[in-house]
């Protein structure tokens, strides 16, 4: 198949696996919204290019419509509510970022050995961009699980996507533009509603700290 | 008009009920005069070689339980006519009682004609329900709630352990048949035949009210209306007996000499805490609830002299101890209802269980208070009613068991636990002492017991028809041992002796004793009557006689209060209030209070101990969604692992 150059894709995946990362080391919720935008686009941009190089119409529509809704349209709506909420740590429990980096590398780690059995994809490339998609999805579980502010919560979902997105784009080289238009508006409405709710919980908690929720423990 | 419907439907139930056991007691005397199925069994309604189909047995073992079974049937049926009374006019409806009473009776009905696991374990919890939902009856009171609620428990974990004894049974032989299950026990390993007999030993034992597993027994006893109370004192702990002859004796046979000693010690044990507990107890019902436990805890000593003397090869004790065993199950029943009887009785004249607030009954129901002294003097093992008989008989055959062996600690702990048994006759007399003399004896110490008026003609024929029932047994020992003859016949492996030769002569000198005492008494009343008669008041320094003069129901067992402090948990604290000096009191309070040391002591750590394991496992679901997300991440990770 033709497809990007196996540098070219290398250094993106780089840049992917990077953001994850920095997501993941950020203490300042700001700065997470920025490093997982920042991830998106090179996302986007990888399909974009991806398309541009097998001169898929329908991956550059995949790309282009990544590039308006995530990059667009989620980190505005984000940075909304954060700026309403005035939070700015992430909140760190159970873990500090320092050992949650050293985390999320071990994750990385496991993410490649999970992925072994699939060496025989036709690019080494695409082998290490499905293990860092299984990385992304590893950090965002990791990020929901050790902050505690609502929006570091709907990033920890964010990442998540992103690597089923990469994992889904790797295995099976682009999928249908039904299915990615389809699993786009999915996480958009999700994103809506998380927003909608966060709102509530300002209301209600005057903060975005999800620890608030363990009062509703029945 | 409806009051009068729901009257006719109460005395024809309970007529019904005494009818069924009047024609039971005729049609099995007339039934067991001759026939070899006595010894062998005859079975009846069982299904061709299906591994389901329940299936009945009758022998000798079973006639003489049913015996226990519709005697106490027919004699509660026949009280409950007059008890139930009041019930009506308090316009509570019977309709819960009714039904409760006749499957209560049924499944108990059931479980001793049981001859397969399966048909047991349906008929025993279908007893242990409908006895929680009779103990449950007067369900107003939350003390009773409460006690319900303990008894289902227990019950449960009773259940529990027959029910893992059956199934492991059945998964040895692949069928529910007592006989194919005898048939495979040697076959078993002796840690596997062990833990059967503990299972057993737990599940039976807890029904029958063995320390430690007696809790329920004081709190479900005295809770139910009287003559549940009656029932399950009387007859429901003797089925639990039964089944330790059916399971224990005649199926897993003779085993280790152990479980003779467990009998015996855990007879010891449940005869010792019972009375010591019963004595403490100022409610009367709770009283003869502990002495059930006493006297099912004698029952459990003869069981385990019986037991020690098959694996000894004693022939001749261990006849001794199964005549003692039966004999005192048997007086046992019917002092026991007596007592409950007299207790209802008492109940529904005061309307308190108190005995602090009881006293001078017996002026005011004076047929209920003799019927009640015939029931001490029976339970309290005095000579020359049947309680003193099965005893003495225990004694000879603990005694005989201890002249047979050669040495070792045996010969050691047999006294010893002679001993613990004449204790225990010792306590239960102060117990009764307290129990009568306080409630029917001395002036009244409250309103309620002054008013008291006899109850019911039928409830005092009831309790009296008892004791003469009682005295008969013993007028008529050779009737009474033949009877006994027919659970023996099927219990004894080898040579049948007969029980008259095994006890010598004593017994059958019953009917010359009581002869020579009743011409002793007449000759005391002859004697007695001559001479001058001067009936005044109490000399009392000048002042008014007052109730408050007299032994409390605390006050009279203190001394056993205080001998036996550690056992019974006793707590006391006085409050003295004096004027100037400390010689004169102006006011002074006395709380004392006895605890549940068995609760304390065995159950409430369980209890916590599960509580804080529940919580441990709580902890998994705090509610924090931190938490629930590790879980998720953890999970994924391993389903990647495992999926490769």
């Amino acid at each position: 198949m033709v497809g990007i150059p196996e540098n070219e894709l290398n250094l993106l995946v780089f840049v992917l696996l990077t953001c994850g990362l920095c997501v993941v080391y950020s203490s300042r919720v700001e700065k997470a919204l920025f490093w997982w935008t920042l991830q998106t686009f090179a996302v986007s941009f990888l399909v974009l290019v991806q398309g541009l190089y097998s001169r898929e119409l329908e991956v550059i529509i995949v790309g282009a419509l990544l590039l308006i809704g995530k990059v667009g349209i989620i980190p505005v709506l984000l940075g909304r509510v954060l700026r309403d909420s005035k939070t700015e740590w992430v909140g760190e429990i159970y873990l500090k970022r320092t050992s949650s980096l050293v985390v999320a590398g071990a994750l990385t780690l496991i993410a490649y050995e999970v992925t072994k059995p699939l060496m025989a994809l036709p690019l080494p490339g695409f082998r290490n961009g499905l293990a860092v998609g299984i990385a992304l999805i590893f950090y965002g579980l990791l990020l929901m699980m050790v902050r505690k502010v609502a929006i570091v919560q709907v990033l920890g979902i964010l990442l998540i996507d992103n690597g089923i997105f990469l994992a889904g784009f790797f295995l099976t080289q682009g999928m249908p533009l039904l299915v990615e238009m389809g699993s786009m508006f999915d996480i958009l409405v999700g994103i809506v509603i998380i927003v909608i709710l966060s709102r509530q919980m300002l209301e209600n908690y005057n903060s975005l700290n999800v620890d608030h929720m363990r009062s509703l423990k029945g | 008009m409806i009051n009068k419907g729901g009257q006719s439907v109460r005395k024809l139930l309970m007529t019904l009920s005494l009818a069924l056991a009047g024609a039971g007691l005729i049609w099995g005397i007339v039934m067991t005069r001759g026939g070899e199925w006595i010894k062998t069994g005859f079975r009846f309604f069982t299904g061709e070689g299906a591994g389901l189909s329940l299936t009945w047995k009758v022998d000798g073992l079973t006639v003489f339980f049913l015996f226990i079974l519709l005697l106490g049937q027919g004699l509660s049926s026949l009280y409950s006519i007059g008890y139930l009374k009041e019930y009506e006019e308090k316009k509570k409806s019977l309709w819960p009682f009714f039904t409760g009473w006749f499957l209560f009776l049924g499944s108990m009905f059931g479980v001793l004609l049981a001859d397969d696991g399966f048909s047991f374990l349906l008929m025993w919890e279908m007893m242990s329900l409908f006895s929680f939902f009779l103990v449950l009856y007067e369900h107003e009171d939350p003390q009773n709630r409460k006690s319900a609620y303990i008894y289902l428990v227990m019950t449960h974990v009773a259940t529990v352990f027959l029910t893992a004894a059956t199934m492991f049974l059945y998964s040895k032989t692949g069928s529910f048949a007592f006989e194919v299950w005898a048939g495979v026990v040697p076959m078993l390993t002796t840690v596997q035949l062990n833990l059967l007999f503990l299972a057993f030993f737990v599940g039976l034992g807890s029904k029958a009210g063995f320390v430690p597993f007696h809790i329920w027994l004081p709190y479900a006893h005295s809770a139910a209306p009287s003559p549940v109370s009656t029932l399950m004192s009387g007859v429901m702990v003797k089925v639990a007996l039964y089944l330790f002859f059916r399971l224990v004796w005649l199926m897993l046979g003779p085993g280790p000499v152990w479980w003779g000693w467990l009998f015996l010690l855990i007879g010891a044990l449940s005869a010792l805490v019972g009375i010591l507990f019963a004595s403490v107890q100022s409610d009367l019902k709770k009283l003869l609830a502990y002495s059930t436990i006493e006297n099912v805890g004698i029952l459990g000593m003869a069981l385990g002299s019986a037991f020690l003397a098959r694996s000894w090869q004693n022939d001749w004790a261990m006849n001794l101890a199964l005549v003692a065993f039966f004999w005192h199950a048997l007086q046992h029943m019917l002092f026991k209802s007596l007592l409950f009887m007299g207790a209802g009785n008492i109940i529904q004249a005061t309307h308190t269980r108190n005995l602090e607030r009881l006293g001078g009954l017996l002026r005011r129901m004076p047929k209920t208070g003799l019927a009640a002294l015939v029931g001490i003097v029976g339970i309290t093992a005095l000579p020359p009613l049947g309680g003193f008989w099965g005893e003495l008989i225990l004694f000879q055959s603990l005694w005989l068991n201890t002249l047979e062996l050669t040495g070792g600690w045996s010969k050691v702990f047999l006294p010893i636990s002679i001993g613990i048994l004449a204790l225990v006759g010792g306590l239960s007399l102060a117990t009764f002492v307290k129990w009568f003399g306080i409630a029917f004896l001395g002036q009244a110490r409250s309103n309620v017991a002054e008013r008291a008026e006899e109850a019911h003609p039928v409830q005092f024929i009831t309790p009296l028809l008892v004791g003469g029932l009682a005295i008969l047994s013993v007028l008529w020992p050779a009737a009474t041992l033949e009877f006994i003859n027919l659970p023996m016949s099927v219990l004894r492996t080898g040579e049948v002796i007969s029980i008259g030769s095994n006890l010598g002569k004593p017994l059958f000198m019953t009917s010359v004793y009581l002869i020579l005492i009743s011409l002793l008494t007449v000759v005391v009343v002859v004697l007695t009557k001559r001479g001058t008669r001067r009936v005044t008041a109490t000399w009392n320094c000048g002042t008014p006689l007052t109730s408050r003069m007299q032994y409390s129901a605390t006050g009279l067992t203190k001394p056993i209060r205080i001998l036996f402090s550690k056992a019974v948990g006793s707590h006391r604290h006085v409050e003295r209030n004096f004027v100037e000096s400390s010689y004169s009191l102006r006011s002074l309070r006395y709380e004392g209070r006895s605890k549940e040391v068995f609760e304390d002591v065995f159950y409430r750590p369980l209890i916590h101990g599960l509580f804080w394991v529940a919580s441990q496992i709580r902890k998994l679901q705090e509610g924090s969604i931190h938490l629930y997300i590790g879980y998720l991440l953890i999970t994924v990770i391993v389903v990647l692992i495992l999926g490769r």
